[in-house]
């Protein structure tokens, strides 16, 4: 079962999730080689390595008259928000923080996006930042309800909001067997939290990158590894909520906990490298109309089965 | 070597490009292309992220001063780059990542730009009162049409009053489009298209296509560099491919821009892709020598009609919807029949 990590897993947390950054860039890196007619070499796969130096080596501009201390802090604290999130997910048989409200931690961590997103995108003082920045709220307003039934999904199924349990509840049959339309609409959850592929409206490059337009240098590097954290996050969240956590035959819980994390990153990368852009008054009707009776349709079916 | 410095020359080996081109200058912008899509290099969305100010083609005065401006937006370690001719887009290039790395070119002392002034309160469509901005789109925006800037008065995200204006056109005589290929034309108007949908996948592989057809047109029978040689028929099977997934768009181009005789975004994009599937045809081995002139089926509308319609097309919408209309109508501001255009079109309440 599910017990609480050393100490010492905490200070691993930051760069276990960089290094799973940095592998989905990668791989994203040599879809995008490949697409545009480049050999795939090492130096094709170094490429986000090459440009987290380069945003590291540039100086930083602060652009006229903007809120310094709200657009630095709505750009950098996307980091912390994930790892925060992070340190409630089991990985295998451990987890750092094994929290009575896992689940209810977890959004809470994605809802601090609707702040941080908005004060990156007003503090630059900037209008294509700002345009970014009532996006994201725009588009949060679509996603975050769907999203916090989808999570009530697994919550109901295990009668806990506790991690650990909710894995326990799934030695059996995984929850997306029987709640899939809840895992679906959680991936459609984790795109919105980190604005990426088809739901990057809020740094669309048809507003010249958006939230992300008056960013250079370490404050860009920041903001970038911020949503890339926060996707990682998400889908190592939906192993333990949805897949059955570390469980599974002949290979190490931790193992398995990494490839089904691997898994679920390789389906939304391949969600953005395909699909274009979801414009926002369109996310919105759908998510109101289609998606948010969707997930309460399944929840009704968890309740039914659960009370049964 | 120290350590520092080969840090500084993995970081800069592949730096990110501000392009701003001439509008007469697109055989230089289809070589810088070209090239940074090669190499594996990108381009910047705005001046915070470019390593390089690049500028194609000789500049007229009025986009000099813009380039100035930029320049002094750049944040060290950056240079100036200036490409008059395609052919040597490369070797002006290539010197870039070495250049970044000993550390840039000193930062000239320009004032930085005003701040775009308020246009004071106006109402907003539900009738609130909201701060509205001036801000002027182009010519530097990623995936825009060379020497059009559009000032637009923003209200919140909403277009509520625009005005088009033309850079770099005295004295032009043709346009690059008057001999080159229309399949070439055709998908360079996809690559900003689906670059400004976000469809990077679409956007990516449009530019290899009108890349390959280019060379083929111009006689240039290797095409890619170290890729594999496309023969007949291939460039022509993927823009049909391509046509097929062009659907994932119409919920955002469907009613778009509508221009009666030409119809939405949505057909424009069909025509454009049905354009680049014949003109393979049309640059096949054989008749390189001649490139077609464009097919007067292919676009009713021209660029100064464009132009004319475009600040009324654009008011009411978001500033997103409004990037891709101008995107559906591949306005040319080197075609025949612009002269300085100044368009206005908008409530005057402002």
């Amino acid at each position: 079962m599910v017990e609480v990590a050393p100490w010492w897993w905490a200070m691993l947390l930051p760069v276990a999730l960089g290094a799973l950054v940095l592998g989905m860039v990668s791989g994203e890196a040599a879809v995008d080689a490949r697409t545009a007619g480049r050999r795939v070499t090492t130096g094709e796969l170094t490429r986000p390595v090459r440009g987290a130096a380069r945003l590291l080596m540039r100086q930083r501009r602060l652009p006229l008259r903007a809120d310094a201390v709200l657009w630095r802090i709505g750009s950098a604290a996307g980091v912390v928000a994930a790892v925060l999130a992070a340190a409630v997910v089991p990985f295998g048989g451990y987890v750092v923080w094994d929290s009575a409200v896992g689940i209810v931690w977890f959004n809470a961590m994605g809802a601090l996006m609707w702040a941080l997103a908005w004060l990156a995108g007003w503090g630059a003082n900037s209008a294509h930042a700002l345009v970014g920045g009532y996006r994201f709220l725009a588009q949060a307003l679509a996603y975050e309800l769907p999203l916090m039934f989808a999570l009530t999904a697994p919550a109901l199924g295990a009668a806990s909001l506790r991690m650990g349990d909710v894995v326990a509840a799934q030695q059996d049959v995984w929850f997306v067997v029987w709640m899939p339309l809840a895992f679906a609409v959680y991936l459609l959850g984790v795109l919105g939290i980190s604005f990426w592929g088809p739901l990057a409206p809020p740094a669309g490059s048809d507003i010249a990158s958006g939230i992300a337009a008056e960013q250079s240098g370490m404050d860009r590097l920041a903001l970038l590894a911020g949503r890339g954290m926060l996707l990682v996050t998400g889908a190592a969240f939906a192993v333990p909520l949805f897949l059955g956590g570390g469980g599974g035959p002949v290979l190490p819980g931790w193992l398995w906990s990494l490839l089904k994390t691997v898994a679920v990153l390789a389906v939304l990368v391949w969600l953005s490298v395909g699909l274009p852009r979801v414009a926002v008054p369109r996310l919105l009707r759908v998510g109101w109309v289609m998606v948010l009776p969707a997930v309460l349709a399944q929840l009704l079916v968890v309740g039914v089965v659960v009370a049964w | 070597m120290d350590v520092m410095a080969r840090l500084r020359r993995f970081a800069f080996a592949r730096p990110s490009l501000l392009l701003l081109s001439a509008p007469t200058a697109t055989v230089v912008r289809l070589a810088v292309e070209r090239f940074v899509r090669g190499e594996g290099w990108s381009l910047a969305s705005g001046a915070a992220d470019a390593d390089a100010l690049v500028t194609a083609g000789p500049l007229p005065p009025d986009l000099a001063a813009i380039a100035d401006t930029l320049e002094a937006q750049l944040a060290p370690p950056c240079e100036r780059i200036s490409v008059t001719e395609p052919d040597e887009t490369s070797e002006r290039l290539s010197e870039l990542p070495e250049r970044l790395a000993r550390g840039g070119a000193r930062v000239p002392d320009r004032p930085l730009p005003e701040e775009p002034p308020m246009a004071g309160m106006v109402e907003d469509r539900d009738g609130l009162m909201l701060d509205a901005l001036h801000v002027p789109l182009g010519p530097a925006l990623p995936f825009w049409p060379p020497g059009l800037r559009l000032h637009v008065q923003l209200r919140g995200d909403v277009i509520g009053h625009a005005h088009a204006e033309t850079l770099g056109v005295d004295g032009v005589t043709g346009s690059f489009w008057d001999t080159a290929p229309a399949g070439v034309r055709a998908l360079d108007a996809c690559v900003r298209l689906f670059g400004v949908a976000g469809w990077h996948a679409a956007h990516t592989r449009c530019l290899v296509l009108r890349d390959r057809l280019l060379a083929r047109a111009g006689g240039d029978h290797q095409g890619e560099r170290g890729g594999r040689r496309a023969d007949g028929g291939d460039v022509r099977a993927e823009v049909r491919r391509l046509a097929r997934k062009a659907r994932f768009l119409d919920p955002e181009l469907r009613g778009l821009a509508p221009v009666p005789g030409v119809g939405d975004a949505a057909d424009r994009l069909r025509t454009w892709l049905a354009v680049a599937a014949g003109g393979e045809s049309e640059a096949a081995p054989g008749s390189v020598e001649t490139p077609s002139p464009i097919s007067p089926a292919r676009r009713t509308l021209t660029s100064a009609q464009a132009l004319d319609l475009l600040p009324e097309l654009v008011t009411g919408m978001e500033l997103g919807t409004a990037r891709l209309a101008v995107a559906s109508l591949d306005i040319d501001v080197t075609e025949a029949g612009i002269g300085a255009v100044a368009a206005t079109v908008g409530d005057t309440h402002g």
